[in-house]
């Protein structure tokens, strides 16, 4: 094949290989989910914008929290995820063609690319990385243009470096100033001038963060010298680096060794080549003149091959349990209860945060006793009241918990928490708004309205509660404010046992029923029956004929105590089931393999859970994860 | 990297300025009101070295004009299509210090279809100037937690803010906190770290010296501080903060102690002493010493009992006690003003620089007056024992915080009264008659910055100069081992004491 052909066949495979890559971000990713997962801040204002020029990287930060905000459209999101490999793409291009084997060309240069579409498809992945990667390419390319130059000028990697430094960060300038060091050992061939600068290039690599740090910025030792990513977002705590992370991380170096040494070696060959002539001049360039079917169609073998590699890299980076916690989460948030039941089921393993998500979505589908049981709540009560559990969730989670019950203090407590660590996170703000106009407290709520207002995602918001605000008779018409005021406790100090807060919530307002069964069910998976029973009288409120959870409670009760009250009716159903349950119990009890087999129709049932799901029985336990690193003042 | 940025902001916006027409409006229908303007600088007193009131005209226009001017001096003119009016420093100063004690006009006019003018707000300048910085904290809006904390100090007479120390300079983003001066003196502060790199830092005439106060007598280390006048002591408090979160509209966090005494500390000789007089089983807090330092004022309510709805609605008093320094002794702790008389619970006593006042907040329990919606300023005059209620300076929002500056005629305090979320330094002028004038908010160079910032300026204290600490000396200092504080005290220096847990 003539380099023509080779170069316009390339073009065609950049735009097929383009076109797929969006229509996967499209289609499967879904920028969205990269924008709820990781939160990216982003005001217009210059008090917004002011530190991020404090420290070193901080412009990439900036942009890249910049360009995430139009992932919550799916289509802009995408092609800008598909850009960004472009961008990529366009430099490793200028960096690493040249070699005269184009299939191993093709390869190096859609390496890094192709690494970037495996981490992609973690909605974790920090994009920053993605920007630090383009402008290290982008140096070392504009680098190798220098070497190239007739007159390359000694002082270029010193007006070049700082500027990369102070956009983007330490790693920047270490990736950018190792890669620059390859480029000068391979194609500076004046060994002398070769230590001239390597010197000088490595003392300026370290001097320059050493003094910024010292001198010129208020920041940490790893801010200056190196990070990853930037690890002040909370959320950063969640991205787990793998293998790919690393490989696609240092990848411009090492890439560009592995070429400068591929380029040694063919440059040797060529010139044994050159001098072999004398021998077999004639049979060469036969040889020569009529190409291998591998030579003429390994152009093509090499797409496949990119195309499969690419495949494998997304295959093995995709978390597919935590890409179902975010989508969940954002489904919860956006209150779409059958896709979360939806992704909650499609998970064959237990996960506390969407058990988290389970029990919410059947609340919100007014079955949150009839289909309790039919997610295992390994870790009890801890999924139904978030507190106990202590476990790694969002203090969102809490908050949402509790603004479900219409507990609007303790809600406002964790959103006021979670805002600790997320400031502009619109999320978190439009509840505040909702808290305070809950409250009354206008002015408040106001606020958090200006400060949504100068974000790109809350337009919609902030045009329908602003209005609230300059009528305040709207509020009144607002079915679910006034619903929240109704059930919220006022004027108390809030009680540290959970039982109590539902009590508060019960005393402001029996009708709330989903307070009652909140609590009965928090009683019930804590295996403490007396309270429940204490207060089961109030269950005539809601039910004609008690849910099947709480005769099976009943039942439980009765098998430990005689003196329970008779009048409470339980169903023949219930009995029947209990019994046969009981029977299959009592008969291999002992063999716990086959008993939980035997079993396996009433996984559903509060026997069930006694037995062998609860915490107590399976002594589960969530470790003491902290959420975030918000500290307690 | 931040003058630089504000450096070229000003340079843009001082070209826009200066290139609008400046020449009077002749011709002008008269609104008959004030225009509206934010933040609200209309008839209040200002110092004449303050920086300039730049501010939002919050009327319809497509053009705008305001005139600034007093008996002497150059009148500043400024004409513009935007309606935020940022005054040229400058000429602002030159305005100011030509006039003090005079008053300060401010024309305002809109043009939609034709010029219109408001009334001309009428400041006045004050004769006496203010401390020329002012060292806060701030923390992003929160209740009881925090992320990302600095310490900063501004110059008030331009718009320059430089941190002495951000958290998000070390790695475990250490809380700080109860920054405290000598006299308004800025060569002598102290400030807590807490959590990381933990004690009490003590910058004294350029030397850095790291305390752990904590000592095994005392219930935990020291909390909130006040500097002796002699700059060798400070008087601090040891307590036992408990926090619980409620469902009361105007008070959604309640920090109160169950225990809490006070300690005397020798920032020379590094020791901690006490005494059965200011250790006793009440709760003694929040001390605060005369400008003579012959008197100590603190807070007290009665020992705390078991029930936990008397630990929640105790009251304080405000009480003091006389000290010699020399001899290192206590006279008898005498209650100034009981809570019983005032009906309320007294926090946060500051003595005015010539000991005639004490500025307080009330609140209706407890003394953590932050959190509370209904925190207002009182002012006790001790010559006539009687006190008030500072009406100028409060507001339907939490005021509370309050510092004086050294010549005692003005006082800068928080308040959160601009959107209830976020608290902001006051200032209000002090006249020779014991009257506050209307307060008005620290000048932004934006501004629009109130609007948009999401920071709560915790603390504010006036100092008379720039606290000399570079803020990576400071950062770098942290590292060290506090040096331990021996306790040295009387033999029955820990009688009355609450026993330390």
């Amino acid at each position: 094949m003539d380099s023509k052909k080779t170069f316009s066949g390339g073009i065609v495979f950049i735009l097929l290989f383009s076109l797929a890559v969006f229509l996967f971000f499209l289609l499967y990713i879904q920028p969205q989910f990269f924008f709820f997962a990781q939160q990216p801040p982003f005001q217009t204002t210059l008090i917004f914008m002011k530190p991020y020029l404090a420290f070193p990287g901080g412009i990439s930060y900036y942009i890249a929290d910049f360009l995430m905000q139009f992932f919550t459209v799916n289509w802009l999101g995408s092609l800008i995820l598909a850009l960004t490999l472009l961008a990529l793409l366009f430099p490793a291009l200028g960096i690493f063609s040249g070699l005269k084997n184009p299939g191993i060309e093709w390869i190096i240069i859609f390496f890094p690319v192709m690494l970037l579409l495996g981490l992609f498809s973690n909605y974790y992945f920090p994009y920053t990385t993605a920007l630090t990667a383009i402008l290290v390419y982008t140096a070392l390319y504009l680098s190798t243009l220098f070497f190239k130059s007739d007159h390359p000028r000694w002082y270029f990697y010193f007006l070049l470096a700082p500027v990369l430094y102070y956009v983007g960060g330490g790693s920047c300038l270490i990736l950018y100033s190792s890669g620059f060091l390859i480029l000068l050992f391979f194609r500076f061939h004046e060994l002398k001038k070769v230590i001239f600068f390597i010197i000088p290039v490595a003392v300026f690599c370290y001097a320059l963060p050493y003094l910024s740090f010292k001198f010129l910025f208020h920041i940490t030792k790893p801010k200056a010298f190196f990070e990853y990513y930037p690890t002040d977002s909370l959320l950063s705590v969640n991205y787990i680096r793998n293998l790919y992370f690393y490989l696609f991380f240092f990848s411009a170096p090492v890439l560009l060794l592995i070429n400068e040494l591929l380029s040694g070696i063919r440059n040797r060959k060529d010139s044994v080549v050159k001098k072999a002539p004398k021998k077999g001049k004639t049979a060469k360039a036969v040889k020569k003149n009529s190409p291998s079917w591998f030579e003429q169609y390994s152009v093509y073998v090499i797409y496949l091959l990119i195309l499969a590699l690419s495949i494998l890299f997304i295959k093995t980076n995709l978390p597919v349990l935590g890409n179902r916690i975010v989508k969940a989460n954002f489904y919860c948030a956006d209150e779409d209860w059958n896709e979360v039941m939806a992704i909650v089921k499609s998970e064959k393993d237990y996960d506390v945060n969407l058990n988290f998500f389970y029990n919410r979505a059947i609340d919100h589908k007014g079955r949150y006793l009839d289909d309790y049981f039919d997610y295992p709540q390994l870790i009890g009560s801890a999924a139904t009241n978030p507190e106990k559990g202590n476990f790694g969730l969002l203090y969102m989670y809490w908050s949402d918990y509790f603004y479900d019950l219409g507990h609007i203090s303790e809600s406002e407590k964790w959103t006021y928490r979670a805002l600790v660590g997320f400031p502009w996170c619109p999320r978190i703000l439009e509840r505040m708004v909702k808290i305070n106009l809950i409250l009354g407290k206008y002015k408040a709520a106001e606020k958090y309205l200006t400060i949504l207002d100068d974000n790109l995602v809350s337009g919609k918001f902030v045009k329908q509660y602003s209005a609230m605000i300059e009528d305040t008779s709207l509020v009144y018409r607002d079915e679910e404010i006034m619903e929240k005021r109704s059930e919220m406790p006022v004027n108390l100090i809030t009680p540290q046992n959970i039982t109590f807060r539902y009590m508060d919530l019960l005393d402001k307002n029996k009708k709330n029923q989903r307070a009652y069964e909140h609590m009965q069910m928090d009683l019930l998976l804590s295996h403490d029956f007396w309270h429940f029973y204490k207060y089961l009288p109030l269950a005539s409120v809601y039910y004609n004929e008690l849910p099947a959870n709480f005769q099976q409670a009943l039942i439980i009760l009765r098998t430990k105590n005689t003196r329970i009250d008779g009048s409470y009716r339980i169903s023949e159903g219930v009995l029947q089931e209990f019994r046969r349950f009981w029977s299959l119990y009592e008969s291999s009890y002992s063999n716990k393999s086959k008993v939980t087999r035997l079993l396996q129709p009433y996984k559903n049932t509060l026997y069930y859970y006694i037995l062998f799901d609860s915490p107590r029985v399976t002594k589960m336990s969530l470790g003491d994860a902290d959420a975030g690193e918000i500290y307690y003042h | 990297m931040d003058r630089i940025f504000v450096s070229i902001l000003s340079g843009i916006f001082a070209v826009s300025i200066f290139t609008g027409c400046d020449s009077p409006v002749k011709d002008y229908t008269k609104a008959e009101r004030l225009p509206v303007i934010f933040p609200d600088y209309t008839s209040v007193t200002i110092p004449p070295n303050i920086a300039p009131l730049n501010f939002i005209i919050r009327e319809e226009g497509r053009k705008y004009q305001v005139e600034i001017y007093s008996d002497k001096g150059k009148k500043i003119s400024i004409r513009q299509t935007s309606p935020e009016i940022r005054i040229p420093v400058k000429a602002w100063h030159k305005l100011l210090e030509n006039n003090k004690g005079k008053a300060l006009q401010i024309d305002i006019y809109t043009r939609k279809d034709q010029w219109n003018r408001y009334d001309g707000i009428i400041n006045t300048i004050a004769p006496e100037l203010v401390d020329n910085h002012l060292v806060y904290r701030t923390i992003g809006i929160t209740q009881t937690y925090y992320n990302k904390l600095g310490i900063y100090q501004r110059n008030l007479q331009n718009f320059k803010v430089s941190p002495l120390f951000e958290n998000t300079s070390v790695e475990h983003k250490t809380c700080m906190n109860c920054h405290s001066f000598c006299n308004n003196d800025p060569s002598k502060m102290s400030m807590h770290i807490r959590r990381f790199d933990g004690g009490t830092v003590i910058y004294n005439e350029g030397e850095l010296r790291k305390f752990d106060t904590k000592t095994k007598y005392a219930l935990s280390p020291a909390t909130y501080t006040a500097w002796h006048p002699d700059g060798r002591l400070i008087a601090y408090s040891v307590n036992h903060i408990m926090v619980n979160h409620t469902s009361y509209v105007s008070k959604f966090v309640e920090v109160w102690d169950n225990a809490s005494d006070l300690m005397l500390f020798d920032v020379n000789a590094g020791t901690v002493t006490t005494s059965p007089k200011i250790a006793t089983a009440a709760r003694e807090n929040l001390p605060c010493w005369s400008p003579d330092g012959k008197w100590l004022y603190y807070i007290s309510a009665p020992k705390s009992k078991d029930d936990t709805a008397d630990f929640y609605f105790d009251k304080y008093s405000l009480v003091r006690i006389a000290f010699d320094d020399k001899s290192m002794a206590w006279g008898e702790a005498d209650t100034v003003l009981p809570a019983r008389e005032t009906g309320l619970s007294i926090t946060h006593p500051v003595v005015s620089p010539d000991g005639r006042y004490v500025l307080f907040c009330m609140i209706d329990h407890g003394y953590f007056s932050i959190f509370d919606r209904n925190s207002d300023l009182y002012l006790l005059d001790l010559q006539t024992g009687k006190y008030r209620r500072a009406d100028t300076l409060n507001s339907p929002s939490a005021d509370s915080w309050h510092a004086w500056s050294k010549n005692g005629r003005w006082v800068v305090f928080s308040s959160k009264r601009m959107d209830d979320v976020c608290s902001r330094p006051y200032f209000a002028y002090f006249d020779d008659r014991g009257n506050f004038h209307k307060p008005f908010v620290l000048p932004q160079e934006d501004p629009d910055f109130y609007r948009t910032d999401i920071w709560n300026f915790n603390l504010p204290v006036l100092v008379d100069g720039k606290v000399e600490i570079d803020r990576n000396r400071f950062r770098d200092f942290l590292a060290v081992s506090p040096e331990k504080v021996e306790f040295k005290g009387p033999p029955d220096a820990l009688s009355g004491a609450t026993p330390s847990h």
